[in-house]
């Protein structure tokens, strides 16, 4: 595990444990105007798991300052272009949801998906992308008798 | 008794049963053949499709995707020198030397029949053990299973990854994320912030397939295709007397799985390490470990295997689940409504035999899936990864959709995805957080119960026999742990 690792993860986790401690457990939890004793309250808990992971995230920091530097050179952000794009073609499928429906859309992240990952075949392309949805489809709407919405494609689809 | 079994019998035998089980070892063992695939994403996958099953079906397809993916995991060790999982990294070493060697068939059959051996042997411990330790269990109250919790945490949290810290941080992020929602006693919001859709808390689902699946698939954008180099199924398949030869090591290997994966957080990988290095410890060809032999592989497979059905011992009888296939196996009994543990073997007994007859079931067919299906599995896991990978971030769409019906939830794994990567790249293991995620509840409603009654006394933690038992356990634990960090020692084999 390397230097730089150990000093992100306990930064991170020192940051979450102190952001819990003086804003989210204040702000987010509801206190009872009355509890018979501390621990019955429902911030008593989250405080101490606070306070836990305040702790264990300065110990990985220190930890990881006294660690000796990395000798394998950082790869830049390069090999990072295509996620960044994978994540917002996931982002633009999940806010089209309610105007797409899931089998549109899951058809054109799909095709989208693998146009990133490089694939290239036509065929493959678009069989993939129009089967693979179809058939969770018959599976979670017609098999299990969930229902999936489907946005444009509904009237179709309720009737197969 | 009898009366329960054939209650029992009448709950298994339906054909569904038997085919779902069978369709699970086929899919486990296609999906741990292929690369870049574990057993924990296809258990976790698997699972939105057993929503609409009986309660027994569904866990019984659970179970055999366990099952077949633990061992589909060793066709790919040996085939291309990748292990599917961290436990069948052991059985690389002289699975692919052998490969290399012509004798690939050889290998993947020893494989497969220490694989059977050692899942009949954890089965039948599984069957032995569970009720007894079930029955003293049931002796269990809030301070009990508070120390209880309290030890699987840290003993997951320490021996899951290579770091303690870590572990136990990322356990720490488990417990917080399990407390969103209505508090358990008063009713109030609890980091709601205004949203109803939290007001339920985090559903189990998303967040699973978000931290177990999604993390895989943005890395999969980040790594180049790498054609890896497919050796032949070639060669003969192993003989009589290559197992006999082997036996030896099966059975001691089926021992070391049964025993280690009885304890919550230790795994597969520890017991195939221990069972290899056992097995050339004692072998006279102890030179040719390493270099293709198939000692080793039958020897590293049965202590993987081994785990598989020993790791449902505190799953059934305690309702702590070892590992994060058993986290997402309780995740299933507890979205039909089932809470495994003691009180289970009061109240569903007949359940509980019914997935015992089907489990091992699952030993045979795992025999037949492996001999007839080799060639053919190993043609379908050769789907390209820029298809499969968009496939299954589909999969997990429909997957975090299902459970609940809901959007919202689609969302939460998404961005449960984002934390997964988050962690990944800063080598914070995932399993911790799962476990802890999924205990959590257990923990605070007992912590809370326990001060309750003692009216905000801490000592009632150390009330009993069995809370001292558990706390010595602990300190026992983390002491070890600590020791072994301080000391050096190499943790690739943290038992041995």
């Amino acid at each position: 595990m390397s230097k730089s690792s150990d000093i992100a993860a306990g930064a991170a986790f020192l940051a979450l444990g102190l952001l819990l401690i003086f804003v989210l457990i204040p702000v987010g939890v509801d206190e009872p105007r009355k509890v018979p004793f501390a621990a019955a309250s429902p911030s008593y808990y989250p405080k101490l798991i606070g306070y836990v992971i305040a702790l264990l995230g300065a110990g990985i920091l220190v930890q990881g300052l006294r660690r000796p530097a990395d000798d394998t050179p950082s790869v830049g952000l390069a090999p990072y272009a295509k996620v960044p794009v994978a994540m917002a073609i996931m982002a633009v499928f999940y806010l089209a949801l309610p105007v797409l429906g899931f089998i549109l859309g899951a058809m054109l992240a799909l095709c989208a998906l693998m146009l990133l990952a490089g694939e290239r075949s036509p065929k493959v392309l678009v069989l993939v992308s129009i089967l693979l949805p179809l058939g969770l489809y018959l599976f979670f709407a017609k098999v299990a008798g969930i229902p999936i919405p489907s946005g444009p494609l509904e009237p179709y689809l309720i009737r197969i | 008794m009898l009366d329960t079994l054939a209650n029992a019998f009448a709950l298994f035998a339906s054909i569904d049963n038997v085919v779902v089980l069978f369709i699970g070892v086929v899919v486990g063992t296609v999906v741990g053949a292929i690369p870049g695939m574990t057993t924990p994403m296809a258990v976790a996958l698997t699972l939105p499709f057993t929503f609409s099953m009986p309660p027994v079906t569904g866990i019984l397809l659970l179970l055999g995707v366990y099952k077949g993916g633990i061992y589909g995991g060793s066709i790919t060790a040996i085939l291309i020198n990748a292990p599917g999982t961290p436990a069948a990294s052991c059985t690389v070493l002289d699975g692919y030397p052998l490969a290399r060697k012509g004798q690939a068939r050889r290998a993947l059959d020893i494989a497969l029949y220490a694989s059977c051996v050692a899942d009949f042997i954890s089965n039948i411990s599984l069957i032995l053990f569970a009720g007894i330790l079930a029955s003293f269990a049931l002796k269990f109250q809030s301070p009990e299973v508070f120390t209880l919790v309290v030890f699987s945490l840290t003993i997951i949290a320490g021996v899951s990854g290579d770091q303690l810290l870590k572990g136990l941080g990322s356990a720490g992020l488990g417990l917080l994320l399990a407390t969103v929602g209505l508090d358990l006693l008063y009713g109030t919001n609890r980091f709601v912030f205004g949203d109803v859709n939290l007001m339920s808390g985090l559903n189990f689902i998303p967040v699973l397939i978000g931290l177990f699946a999604v993390p895989e698939i943005i890395n999969y954008f980040v790594k180049k295709d790498v054609e890896l180099e497919q050796s032949k199924l070639a060669g003969v398949g192993a003989s009589w007397n290559d197992f006999k030869s082997c036996l030896k090591s099966i059975i001691r290997g089926s021992f070391i799985g049964v025993i280690l994966g009885a304890v919550p957080g230790i795994g597969g990988a520890p017991s195939a390490f221990l069972s290899y290095s056992e097995a050339r410890r004692t072998s006279k060809n102890k030179d040719n470990f390493g270099n293709g032999e198939i000692e080793g592989v039958a020897a590293a497979e049965a202590g993987n295997n081994g785990v598989a059905g020993a790791t449902m011992i505190p799953l059934l009888a305690l309702g702590i689940p070892g590992d994060i296939i058993t986290a997402i196996i309780l995740g299933a009994f507890m979205i039909h409504g089932l809470r495994p543990g003691p009180l289970m073997f009061q109240q569903n007994i007949d359940m509980i035999y019914a997935i015992f007859i089907g489990i091992m079931l699952s030993s045979f067919y795992l025999l037949i899936v492996g001999k007839a299906s080799i060639r053919i599995i190993s043609k379908i896991a050769d789907i390209p990864q820029r298809v499969l990978f968009p496939i299954v971030l589909i999969l997990c769409v429909f997957g975090a959709y299902a459970v609940n019906n809901s959007t919202y939830d689609v969302g939460v794994m998404l961005v449960m995805g984002l934390v997964g990567y988050a962690m990944l790249k800063m080598a914070i293991p995932a399993a911790p957080f799962l476990i802890a995620f999924i205990l959590g509840p257990l923990l605070e409603d007992n912590f809370r119960q326990s001060l309750t009654i003692s009216r905000g006394d801490y000592s009632i933690f150390f009330s009993s026999t069995i809370c001292w038992v558990f706390w010595g356990l602990t300190a026992l634990t983390v002491g070890l742990l600590i020791w072994q960090r301080v000391g050096g020692v190499k943790t690739e084999v943290p038992l041995s």
